[in-house]
Formats: C-alpha cells, structure tokens, sequence
C-alpha cells in the first residue's frame, strides 16, 4: 500500500507542475505579415513653408506596395489636404513634400498597402503656434481618441 | 479459487468503487445536471429576463462607434472602457463594459441616440450565477477543481457502472432499453436506475469529455499542451499572449499630462496617435467578422485591439488582433487555423452549451440532464432501499490482489487525470488513518 501511495504521490507532483504556452507557439499556426511604416516629421514645422515627410516601409519579401499616400488634416477636422501620394525615393523610402496654409495641431496619416496588409498609422505634429484652445484639445487628449477619417481599406 | 468465485471477487470489487464514488459524486453531479440543463437555454432566458436592455427601436442612422464611447466615458468618467459590442442585428443595443469600482459592468446603449438604457454588474447576470454554480460552485477555484474531479469521476462510475450491468447471457432489451414494470419492485427500483444510465451513457461521456478542456487545472494544461504541439487553438484564444503593437513606445504621442498650463514643444507632441475606435470597427466589419463579434480596448501602450467573435457555430468563431496605432493585423485566427485538437474542443463547447445545432441540440442535451438526474436520485434511492440497517450496505471488501489490481488501473487513470490520482492519495490516506483504526467504521464500511 505504501509503495501505491508513494507512486501516485510521484504521479501527482509530476503531472500537477503545470503546463504553460511556450512564446514561441504563434509559429506553429497561420503567420501574418503585417506591413510596418515609420513617419518621419521635421522637429520645425511653420505654415506656408515646404514640409517633408518621410516615410520608412518594411516589407517581408521582395515586392512592391499596392500604394503609399499620406493623408493631411488638423486635428480638429476644419482643414483637409486629402490624400496625397508619396513618391519612392533612391533609398528606398517614400517622400511627400507639401505646405500648410494654417498654424495649427496636425495630423499626418499614412495608408499603405502591401502583401495583402494595410496599414494606416498616424503622428499628430504642431505647424507654428497653438491657440488656447487647441493646447486644451491636445492636453484634453482629443486627437488621439477622436477619430480623423476611415481606414484606407 | 473457481472461475465462478473470481467473477463475483471481481463483480463486488467494482461494485464496491461504483458505490462509494457514486454516493461522493452524486449531490455534485446532481447540481452539475440541474445548472447544466439550465444553461442550456441562456440564450433564450437572457432574451426573456433582459429584454430591456437588449430592445432597441431602430431610428435612423446608429452613431459611431466613437461617439457612442464618448457618450459612455461621459456617463462613467475615470472609469476604464474595456471592451464594445456593437450587437448583431438592427434592434439590439449596443455594450460596452466598464470596470467600476464594484467590478466588470456592462453598459447597454441606444445605438440610435447615444442614450445609456442601464447598466448590470456581470457577476450579478442570473446567468452569470448558474455558470458560477456550474463552472465552480460558487467557491472560485476551489470548487472548479471539484467540479473537474467529480467529470473524472463520473467517468469511472459509467465504467464500473456499465460492468456491473452488462448481462452475463448477453443483452436483453428488457431491463436495458425500458423498464420492467411488472417483476416486482426489487427489478423496478433497478432498472429506474440502469435503463436510464443505459440511455444517457454516451451522451453524458461526451459532455464530460467536452466540459473537461474548460476546467482550471487538467484543461489548462490540456490546451497548453495542444497548444505548444501546434494541433490546439493558436495562442491567446485560450492560453498565452497576444502579439503586441509594433510601434515603439517612445515613438507614442505623449503629452506631458501633468504640466497642464505649460505649452510644450514639438518634439514632445509630436508622435503615433491611437487609431479610434471607429477606425477598429471598420476593420471588423471589412474583415467579415460575426455581427456579434467584440472589440476589446488595449489597456497598455504596446497593447492591441482584439476583435473576437464566438457566434453559435464553431466554424464561425474568429480572433483577430490588431496594432493599435498603425491598423496591422497582427495574427488573424479562425476556426480552419485551429489545430485538429482545438477543432474538436471548440466544437465540443458548442455542442456542450447546445448552440452548435440550435434547438435540436438544446433538447438533445436537456434529455442527457434529466436522464443524469434521474439517474442519481433512482441510484441513491436503489442504494437505500436495499441497505441493511447500520450498514453501508457495500459488499465486502476483495481480496488484497484484486484489490491492488483496481487501485493499479485507477492510478493509470489518476496519471491521465492527476486529480483522481490525488484524491485516490487521500482516499488512501483516510482509510489508512481513519477506517482501519476504527473497528465500527470497518464494519460499517465491510472494508474488513
């Protein structure tokens, strides 16, 4: 009987050290590719003045993207530049180069598209100077909650 | 010793584990049967019990998603928004749960006006209840472990039980298939018992097999184990972590919130900004989930949005996590990227919970809980009736080798199901320190 009690005892211990998901368990089920882009804004941005926007993709495989645009609006939604598209530059980057007409919170959004993934990051940026009432939105949190279009799909 | 004598050493051996595990399982298979057989009909209860909150007049155009989150934030101020459920059709209002000081609440919102309905801590769902008392009892993790011991259980009384019934002279359809009702009440009180075991068998085996990779210790370790072999469900649908969003955290927009009069530089504005809530469900409906699906909040900054949806049917199940800045869909999981292991699970909940095959499965399963319950009162009552007074009523205890040989293949058992093994240590433990020090428990057992 002691040897029974001493081998479920054993079987217990071993088996109760529980079981958990290994990290690297996502590669053995269906893998996506998701596309990733990196917007690089200038630090100083004033209206009127040419703007450039760089953005990095990185792709998996050798292939093209379906598109790369960059979307301009403020924040608040009362100026749009609409979607613009990006041109491909020596390095392999893309490259916009606009002007704003107004001082303002911005928001630059890019749509891209490649290897059946799309992507639609966005980075809000100051042009000159905020009104009041648009530091209150900024500190208030409103451009990151607020919606500014739909998703490029 | 003769064949004959072996055969009934043996016959009471199995009689012996049939009646005493019985007798311990049966209130928990009888509470199990009777909250099973009432969750069945969630669907249909909830409909009745909520109707409203769940009743919505379709008024022209819904507002956003966006704008009903606002309207929600605005009622719950510094109240963390978890999670938003659109509803699945035209009248039914929209959710959003919020974690309030009193817990997990749900939200229920007019789509077409913004307006808040009402608002029910989930834990209070009638619902929310009977899964409590089924899943655990009502004592948390305690009792989830003993609602996974007594499904263990079960499956070696249906074994034993079935040994015991099988006809030496082969099958009859009397006294297995119905009952015979006119032998006598000694033949009557038996077959209430075994005809209905006969009946319910398989059913109850299944639901037992199906219930078993829910529970919190043999089902965990289950899925993590067909999860790391790559035939479960993928990660984070049940064990494991979701993908994170791939934009660096520095690289986040982030206002010196503290510093609510001082104007700051570009620099420290300037930054990746979370997609909105409009723009995920956009995503959800582009993508073709369910109309019931969910949108669960990222809650950190390198967290995702997941989209899930776990309609009536496993083949229309869907995981989908998404970066919550750039829109990527970072893993996408439907029922055809499950493993084969996490097929047959999902399926089994399904058909667990009566929703895979709609009403038919509903009533199929309801007849399994009657059956089950009918089973253990005419069991317990068929154990009474024919008891010696004083007495267990148990056949005596086998001999030593027999006795070794049931222990040997219940620890084969216990291996697969290390809480059996466990709780056979204890059953150990007390007949070795209890019953055989004490010669009234001894007798009243017949454990001599």
């Amino acid at each position: 009987m002691k040897r029974i009690i001493l081998a479920i005892s054993l079987t217990a211990v071993v088996a109760l050290s529980a079981c958990t998901v290994n990290p690297d368990a996502a590669e053995r089920y269906k893998q996506e590719t998701p596309l990733q882009a990196t917007l690089d804004i200038p630090g100083v941005v004033e209206a009127g003045e040419p703007i450039t926007f760089e953005i990095d993709l990185r792709i998996e495989g050798d292939v093209e993207p379906d598109f790369v645009h960059l979307e301009l609006q403020k924040a608040d939604g009362t100026i749009s530049y609409g979607m613009q598209e990006a041109t491909r530059t020596a390095d392999g980057t893309y490259e916009l180069t606009t002007s704003v007409k107004q001082d303002g919170l911005y928001i630059a959004r890019v749509h891209a598209q490649a290897n059946g993934s799309t992507i639609f990051p966005a980075k809000q940026f100051i042009v000159g100077e905020l009104t009041d009432d648009e530091w209150a939105a900024l500190y208030d949190g409103a451009a990151p909650v607020e919606a500014v279009t739909e998703p490029h799909h | 010793m003769t064949s004959s004598s072996a055969s009934r050493d043996w016959y009471r051996a199995v009689w012996r584990w049939h009646l005493y595990a019985g007798l311990i399982i049966a209130p928990f298979l009888l509470v199990l049967a009777v909250t099973g057989a009432v969750y069945l009909f969630k669907p249909q209860i909830e409909q009745v019990i909520y109707s409203d909150y769940y009743q919505v007049e379709p008024a022209g155009d819904r507002l956003s998603a966006t704008e009903l989150y606002n309207q929600v934030q605005a009622e719950y101020p510094d109240t963390p928004i978890t999670r938003y459920r659109p509803g699945e059709s035209a009248n039914r209002s929209t959710e959003f749960r919020v974690m309030t000081e009193e817990g997990a609440t749900t939200v229920f919102v007019d789509p077409y006006n913004g307006e808040v309905i009402g608002s029910q801590l989930n834990a209070d769902r009638f619902m929310s209840q009977v899964e409590r008392i089924h899943g655990e009892l009502m004592i948390g993790p305690l009792g989830d472990r003993i609602v996974e011991l007594v499904a263990c259980w079960t499956i070696v009384l249906m074994a034993t039980g079935l040994y015991l019934f099988w006809p030496r002279n082969g099958l009859q359809a009397s006294g297995t298939v119905y009952p015979r009702l006119r032998k006598g009440k000694r033949i009557l009180r038996r077959d209430l018992h075994v005809v209905p075991g006969f009946w319910v068998t398989a059913g109850l085996l299944f639901l037992v097999l199906t219930g078993l990779p829910w529970s919190g210790f043999w089902g965990a370790n289950f899925q993590a184990i067909a999860t790391n072999a790559g035939v479960g469900y993928p990660p984070s649908i049940w064990g494991g972590e979701a993908p994170t969003s791939t934009v660096k955290t520095e690289d986040v927009a982030d206002v010196p919130w503290a510093a609510e009069t001082l104007p700051v530089p570009n620099s420290e504005v300037a930054g990746y900004v979370p997609l909105s809530l409009d723009q995920v469900d956009t995503i959800a409906i582009t993508v073709g989930m369910d109309p019931s699906y969910t949108i669960s909040l990222p809650s950190t900054p390198d967290g995702v949005y997941t989209l899930s949806a776990y309609p009536d049917r496993a083949q229309d199940e869907a995981t989908m996590h998404v970066d919550q800045y750039s829109g990527a869909v970072l893993a996408d999981y439907r029922y055809d990227n499950y493993g084969i292991v996490g097929k047959a699970v999902a399926l089994g909940i399904t058909l667990h919970k009566g929703t895979q095959f709609g009403l038919p499965n509903q009533l199929i399963s309801l007849a399994i809980c009657l059956g089950v319950i009918l089973v253990v009162v005419s069991g317990v009552y068929l154990w009474y009736s024919r008891k010696p007074v004083a007495k267990s009523g148990a056949p005596s205890a086998p001999s030593r080798t027999r006795r070794n040989v049931l222990i040997v293949l219940l620890v084969g058992f216990g291996i697969i199901f290390p809480l059996v093994g466990l709780s056979l240590l204890v059953v150990a433990l007390l007949d070795w320190l209890i019953v055989r020090r004490s010669t009234k428990l001894t007798r009243f057992l017949n454990a001599g």
